[in-house]
C-alpha cells in the first residue's frame, strides 16, 4: 500500500516535467530577462538594467496606444459576442420552440472557431476588399461611391478585427451557455411556468442568475484572450499595426519589440509582465463588480 | 597483331582509374556533412545540392527556416556557438545585419581569396560589412524593370516597342505625365502607388542609421511619397493592395480587358509570377524605370568557427566563382547571374525572350536587367532596412489616405514611428 503513492508520483512526472520546461522556466526566464538589456541583435551577454525596461515601456506613447487599441477591439467584440450567444442559447434551450436540427446548428455556429486564423485572414481580405469584396457589395450594392476602404483607417481595421473575433467566438460562447442552461434543474422552469411567468421573466429572473458563473468564466477567459490578441492583427498587418497603427495590439507590440524591431528581449519581456499585470487588475476588478469584494477574492484563490 | 589484355586486369584497371579519379578530383569529401541553413529549398529543387554531392561526395544537410523567423533562429545559435550551420545565408532585407555580426569568415582573405572582379558591384557590396570586409557572396542578382502591357502601349502610345515605350518612363516627370495620358484613356499606370517602394528603397544613398547610430531619413523617401501622391491624386493607380486577389487578377487579365498598364518586377517576378499568368502571356514588354533598382537576393556566409570551412568554401566557390558552373545553373534555373561574364556569355540564349513566353519573344529581358544591375548602388543599405521599409510603407498608406497635411508631416511621422521602434538610437 505504501508504494502506491510513489508510483502515482512517477505517473505524474511527465506532466510536471513538461510543465516545468514549457511553463515554469519560460515564466521565470521572461521575468529575469525583463530586468536586462538582452537583445537579439547583439552577441554580447546581457546586463542587469533594473526597472529601466518597465519605466521606458510605461512612458512609451506607442505602448499606451496599443493598450487602447486592444480594448477598442475587444470590448465591442465581447458585448456583441455575449449578446448573440445569449440569444442563440435562449432560442436553442427554449422548450416551447422545439427547434429541429439542433446538433447541426450547433456544429455550424461552432465551425468558425476551428478554422485557422490564416484561412480566416484570407477570407477577410477577400470579403473586405474595398473594390471587389462582398461586404461593400452587400452594404451598398452598385453605389460604388459609398464603398468603404476597410483598411484605410484605424477604426475600420479595429471594427473588422472585432467583428471577425465575434464571428469566430460567439458559437463557442453559445455552446458554453447552452451547457450552463441545460445543467439547470427542470423543476425551476416548470415551477415558473406553473406560476405563469413569461419567457422574458424566466430568462432574466431564473436563467441569467443561475448561469452567472458560466458568464463570468467566459468574460474572464475572453478578457485574457482579448488582451493577448495577436494572431489575426499580425496576419493582417504584421508589425506595422496597419492604418494609423490602429490594429497594433499589446501582444503585437510585445512580439515586435522582442523579435522584429530592435529585437530587445528585455523590453519585450517587460511588456509581457505589464500585460500580465493589466489582465490581473481587470480580472479582479470584474470579479469584485460581479461578486462583491469577499467573494471575488475567494474566487481568485 | 592483336593485343589482348586479360579481362580481370582490364576490369581492375578501369575500377582503379575510376576510384583514383573520384578520390583525387571529385569525391574528396566522402563521408563528410555540410550543413546549410537557409529559408527556402531552392538549393534542392534547382539541383545545386545534387551537383555538389556528386562533385565532392559530401552529404548536404539542408535546414530550412521560414524567412520571417530566420534571424530569430540564427542569432541564438551564433550566441551559444552550438549547432551553428557551416553556411548561413542572408536575404537582401537583412544581409547587412548578418555580415555585421562578425561571425562570417573574411572571404577576400586567405585561404579563400574570393574574386568579385566579375561580379556586379552592388552584389559584392551587399556582402561587405561596415568595415568593407567581404563576408558573403551571391550567385544571383535581382535587378528590376517595368513590365508593361504591349496591347495598352500600342493603343495609348502608338507603339509597343520597349525602347520607345521606355522613353515615356525615363524620368519621374515623364513617368507621371505618361500616367496622366493613360488615365485619360481609362487605364491605370500601376495597380498601387505604393508598389514603387522597391524602386526608391534601393536608391537610398545613406543607411537609416550610421555607424554612430544617428538617424538619417534619405531624401529619396520624400521623393517616393511625392511621386506616389501624384499618382494617387491623378487617379493613376487602381488602389489594389499588393498581392491581393484583385491585384493578381489584373495581372492575369487577357489583352483587351486589362486595366492596369504595368507592374514592377525584378528578375524573379518574371519567372515565378508573370510566367504563371496564363491569360496574359505574350502581352508583356519590359523597359527601364527612372531609377535602377533590385528586389531580393540571397547571400552565402561561412561560419567562422565551422570545422568544415573547406567544404563550405567548395560549395560557395562552386556557386559564385566557378563561371562554367554558374553558366549551367543560370541556364537551368533562369536566375540572373551575379557574374557579368556569365551573363554576357549566355545573353544570346534569351534573344527570343523568356522560356515561358511572358514577353512573347519581344525583347531580350536580360539586356535590360544587365544594364540595370550594373548601375545599382547599394551603399545606402543598412541592417534595419527590413523593418524600417515596412514602416515607410505603412506611413505612405496613411499619407495616401490623407492622414497628414503635407509630405513633411508624413516624414516626421516616419521618424516618430522609428523612434518608438528603435528608442536607443540618436534622433
Amino acid at each position: 500500500m505504501k508504494r502506491l503513492p510513489r508510483v502515482g508520483y512517477l505517473m505524474l512526472l511527465p506532466f510536471f516535467l513538461a510543465f516545468t520546461v514549457f511553463i515554469i522556466y519560460p515564466v521565470i526566464n521572461t521575468f529575469t530577462t525583463s530586468f536586462t538589456n538582452d537583445s537579439l541583435t547583439s552577441l554580447n551577454p546581457a546586463h542587469f538594467v533594473g526597472i529601466a525596461n518597465y519605466q521606458n515601456e510605461l512612458a512609451s506613447s506607442l505602448f499606451w496606444k496599443t493598450f487602447f487599441n486592444t480594448w477598442a477591439i475587444w470590448l465591442p467584440n465581447i458585448i456583441l459576442q455575449m449578446a448573440l450567444a445569449l440569444f442563440v442559447a435562449a432560442v436553442m434551450t427554449n422548450y416551447q420552440i422545439r427547434l429541429k436540427g439542433k446538433g447541426l446548428f450547433r456544429a455550424v455556429i461552432f465551425f468558425p472557431n476551428i478554422v485557422t486564423v490564416t484561412t480566416i485572414a484570407i477570407l477577410v481580405y477577400a470579403l473586405f476588399d474595398w473594390q471587389s469584396g462582398a461586404i461593400n457589395q452587400l452594404l451598398f450594392g452598385s453605389n460604388t461611391s459609398k464603398y468603404i476602404n476597410w483598411f484605410s483607417h484605424g477604426y475600420w481595421a479595429q471594427l473588422v478585427i472585432s467583428g471577425v473575433q465575434t464571428w469566430m467566438w460567439f458559437g463557442f460562447t453559445a455552446i458554453m451557455l447552452i451547457s450552463g442552461i441545460q445543467s439547470m434543474p427542470k423543476d425551476y422552469f416548470e415551477a415558473a411556468v406553473l406560476d405563469g411567468a413569461s419567457d422574458s421573466k424566466i430568462f432574466f429572473g431564473i436563467v441569467l442568475p443561475i448561469i452567472r458563473p458560466v458568464m463570468v468564466y467566459i468574460m474572464i477567459t475572453s478578457l485574457i484572450g482579448g488582451m493577448n490578441m495577436f494572431d489575426l492583427p499580425w496576419v493582417l498587418f504584421s508589425n506595422t499595426g496597419g492604418p494609423d497603427q490602429g490594429a497594433m495590439t499589446m501582444s503585437v507590440y510585445m512580439y515586435s519589440r522582442a523579435f522584429t524591431w530592435d529585437q530587445n528581449l528585455g523590453a519585450g519581456s517587460a511588456v509581457a509582465w505589464i500585460v500580465f499585470a493589466i489582465i490581473g487588475v481587470f480580472t479582479l476588478a470584474y470579479l469584485r463588480v460581479t461578486y462583491g469584494k469577499e467573494n471575488a477574492e475567494e474566487t481568485m484563490k | 597483331m592483336k593485343f589482348h589484355l586479360p579481362k580481370r586486369v582490364l576490369t581492375l584497371g578501369l575500377v582503379g582509374l575510376w576510384l583514383g579519379s573520384a578520390l583525387s578530383f571529385g569525391q574528396w569529401a566522402q563521408g563528410r556533412t555540410l550543413t546549410i541553413m537557409t529559408f527556402s529549398d531552392e538549393f534542392k529543387t534547382n539541383g545545386v545540392i545534387a551537383d555538389f554531392e556528386k562533385l565532392t561526395g559530401a552529404h548536404v544537410d539542408l535546414r530550412v527556416v521560414p524567412n520571417e523567423q530566420y534571424m530569430n533562429k540564427l542569432i541564438p545559435l551564433l550566441r551559444t556557438h552550438r549547432d551553428v550551420p557551416d553556411i548561413f545565408v542572408g536575404e537582401a532585407g537583412y544581409i547587412k545585419e548578418v555580415v555585421n555580426l562578425g561571425q562570417s569568415v573574411d572571404l577576400g582573405a586567405a585561404p579563400y581569396y574570393a574574386s568579385t572582379v566579375n561580379q556586379y558591384p552592388y552584389a559584392a557590396e551587399m556582402g561587405r560589412d561596415r568595415q568593407g570586409v567581404l563576408r558573403a557572396l551571391t550567385w544571383q542578382t535581382t535587378p528590376g524593370g517595368l513590365f508593361f502591357r504591349r496591347s495598352i502601349a500600342l493603343k495609348v502610345f502608338g507603339t509597343d516597342d520597349p525602347i520607345q515605350v521606355g522613353k515615356h518612363f525615363s524620368t519621374w516627370s515623364k513617368f507621371i505625365e505618361s500616367g496622366k495620358i493613360l488615365a485619360r484613356h481609362g487605364y491605370y499606370l500601376l495597380p498601387e502607388a505604393g508598389d514603387l517602394g522597391s524602386v526608391f528603397f534601393a536608391n537610398k544613398k545613406e543607411p537609416y542609421f550610421d555607424a554612430n547610430h544617428n538617424w538619417h531619413l534619405d531624401p529619396i523617401i520624400k521623393k517616393y511619397f511625392e511621386v506616389a501622391k501624384a499618382l494617387r491624386a491623378g487617379n493613376m493607380d487602381m488602389k489594389l493592395s499588393d498581392w491581393s486577389a484583385p491585384w493578381m487578377d489584373q495581372m492575369n487579365t487577357p489583352p483587351g480587358k486589362a486595366k492596369v498598364f504595368a507592374y514592377l518586377w525584378p528578375t524573379w517576378g518574371l519567372f515565378f509570377v508573370l510566367s504563371t499568368q496564363k491569360e496574359s502571356l505574350g502581352d508583356w514588354g519590359i523597359c527601364h524605370t527612372p531609377l535602377n533598382w533590385y528586389w531580393g537576393g540571397t547571400w552565402l556566409n561561412i561560419y567562422k568557427n565551422s570545422p568544415n570551412k573547406d567544404l563550405a568554401w567548395a560549395f560557395i566557390s562552386m556557386m559564385t566563382q566557378n563561371e562554367p558552373y554558374m553558366e549551367k545553373l543560370a541556364l537551368r534555373t533562369g536566375d540572373f547571374s551575379s557574374d557579368k561574364v556569365v551573363v554576357k556569355t549566355i545573353m544570346d540564349h534569351f534573344n527570343n525572350g523568356d522560356p515561358a513566353g511572358v514577353l512573347g519573344g519581344h525583347r531580350n529581358h536580360n539586356k535590360i536587367f544587365a544594364e540595370t544591375a550594373d548601375k545599382i548602388d547599394a551603399s545606402g543599405v543598412s541592417s534595419e532596412d527590413r523593418v524600417i521599409n515596412q514602416v515607410v510603407g505603412s506611413v505612405l498608406d496613411d499619407y495616401l489616405n490623407n492622414k497628414f497635411p503635407n509630405v513633411d508631416a508624413a516624414m516626421k511621422e516616419i521618424t516618430t514611428r522609428v523612434q518608438q521602434m528603435y528608442p536607443d538610437m540618436n534622433y
